[in-house]
């Protein structure tokens, strides 16, 4: 048991080496490997926080903009259909407007044929009618009528009062009839109105009838004169 | 029967001799080294690593950790020191189940000059980190009267660190070999797994001690031993 100072020496020597190598060999590749993937992963840590940060910035901004989107779009939504409904509403008035008056452009239409129509079948009846009755009254006219005729004038006449009368007794009242009348007629005519200077006068136009005219005023019998009564009460109820 | 491997010489020329001792820490040597070469050759920095990548990682931060343990707050700087005593004795004693091997720290001459290493080493750092003045003002801590103490203490247990270890180392050894003479085989292979045990502990005594002499040595006498209290915070 002694120290072999040469040995000692060496293996002094040796450890130093060995120092240096494993330093060279071991300690450093391997602490710059740990220190290497230490900074790997904490670099990869703070990549993926930044990148997580970024992705919830990301999202936020996409969020934020698509609730505006949404509500942009709700709010033209929203436009578009008060819109519509405002067009439809004027549609639908201008339609119903447009309805109803051709509904009345039509009714009147109606109106106006029917009257044209009904004015047609009077004036046709009415003609028919008149031509019948002028047809037969012409056919029936004959002096005997005719004396009928004055003989029923002639009774109005009586009917009349002074006052009447006197307008009629001037000199310039006629007497218009369709046929000549008797003089027995004309005489009985002229004491009836008291005047002497009356005029007859005939008118084959009356049909049949007698017709008493003077300052104006007229005094008629004749079946033209009634025929013109039908006319104008046919007229009234058209 | 040989006390120590020193006495087996393979080749001499005068005072130069190549003994069993040299030849063996040179093995061990090569050993570790190639060891090392081989595996952090194609060193991954990515997250996935290859299992001896693993193995030799936990090694150095284990040690980096122990060094921080015991009051050493920058690792690095001193496990190339301390880490390579440590992996140099505990290669030594788990070679012991080579047969025909020798530990070289079975010699007092390998010990002593491990001894003698951190007898140097110890001043260095502590010069280094805290300068010349501040070195020699631990020697006079906490008085004056402490020197002649501490200037003992200093030389004391770097005798103490040489002659543990070669202690140690040499009586395993030793054991085996009476027991081997004495008892059949299955007794003596369970003193070599205490031998083996006792040289891992050997290993680790050695280098923590070293360790706790350069934090004393590069800790200033006012500062408190943080490091101690944060680890029983930790702990």
């Amino acid at each position: 048991m002694h120290i072999d100072w040469f040995t000692a020496l060496a293996q002094a020597l040796n450890f130093l080496v060995l120092m240096w190598l494993m330093k060279r060999f071991l300690y450093k590749p391997i602490l710059n490997a740990i220190a290497a993937r230490e900074k790997h992963i904490s670099d990869q840590l703070a990549n993926a926080a930044d990148k997580e940060s970024k992705a919830q910035k990301e999202q936020g901004a996409f969020k934020q903009k698509n609730d505006t989107f949404e509500k942009e779009k709700t709010k033209l939504m929203n436009e578009a259909q008060a819109e519509a409904d405002a067009i439809h509403t004027k549609l639908l008035k201008k339609a119903e407007a447009e309805a109803e008056e051709l509904r009345s452009k039509k009714k009147e239409a109606l109106k106006t044929e029917l009257d044209d129509l009904s004015a047609d079948i009077l004036k046709q009846t009415k003609e028919q009618v008149f031509a019948l009755s002028s047809k037969v009254l012409g056919e029936l006219a004959d002096a005997t009528l005719e004396e009928r005729m004055v003989a029923v004038f002639i009774k109005r006449l009586h009917a009349l009062n002074d006052k009447e009368k006197a307008a009629f007794a001037s000199d310039s009242a006629i007497i218009t009839s369709a046929f000549a009348l008797p003089s027995a007629q004309q005489k009985a005519l002229k004491a009836e109105i008291k005047s002497d200077t009356l005029k007859f006068k005939i008118t084959p136009e009356l049909v049949s009838g007698i017709e008493l005219s003077a300052n104006g005023h007229k005094l008629a019998w004749s079946v033209s004169d009634y025929l013109e009564t039908l006319e104008k009460e046919a007229a009234r109820a058209a | 029967m040989q006390l120590s491997p020193d006495e087996i010489i393979f080749w001499q020329y005068g005072f130069v001799k190549l003994n069993s001792t040299i030849i063996t820490s040179w093995a061990l040597m090569a050993i570790l080294t190639i060891g090392a070469m081989l595996i952090t050759r194609g060193l991954a920095h990515e997250a996935k690593v290859s299992r001896w990548q693993s193995f030799l990682e936990i090694i150095v931060t284990n040690i980096n950790k122990q060094i921080k343990e015991a009051g050493l707050d920058n690792p690095e700087k001193y496990i190339s020191f301390l880490g390579t005593l440590f992996l140099f004795i505990a290669a030594s004693s788990l070679c012991t189940l080579l047969p025909f091997y020798t530990p070289p720290t079975a010699s007092l001459s390998t010990t002593v000059a491990l001894a003698l290493c951190v007898f140097v080493a110890v001043p260095f750092f502590g010069i280094t980190s805290r300068g010349i003045g501040g070195y020699l003002d631990s020697y006079i801590q906490p008085t004056i009267i402490m020197l002649p103490f501490n200037i003992i203490s200093e030389f004391s247990r770097t005798l103490a660190m040489a002659i543990r270890l070669f202690g140690n180392m040499m009586s395993g050894g030793m054991i085996v070999g009476i027991l081997l003479s004495i008892t059949p085989f299955l007794f003596p292979i369970v003193m070599t797994v205490l031998g083996l045990l006792t040289g891992m502990v050997q290993a680790y005594i050695f280098s923590i001690l070293a360790t706790v002499y350069i934090a004393a040595a590069i800790r200033s006498p006012t500062e408190k031993p943080v490091t101690n209290e944060k680890d029983l915070q930790h702990g």
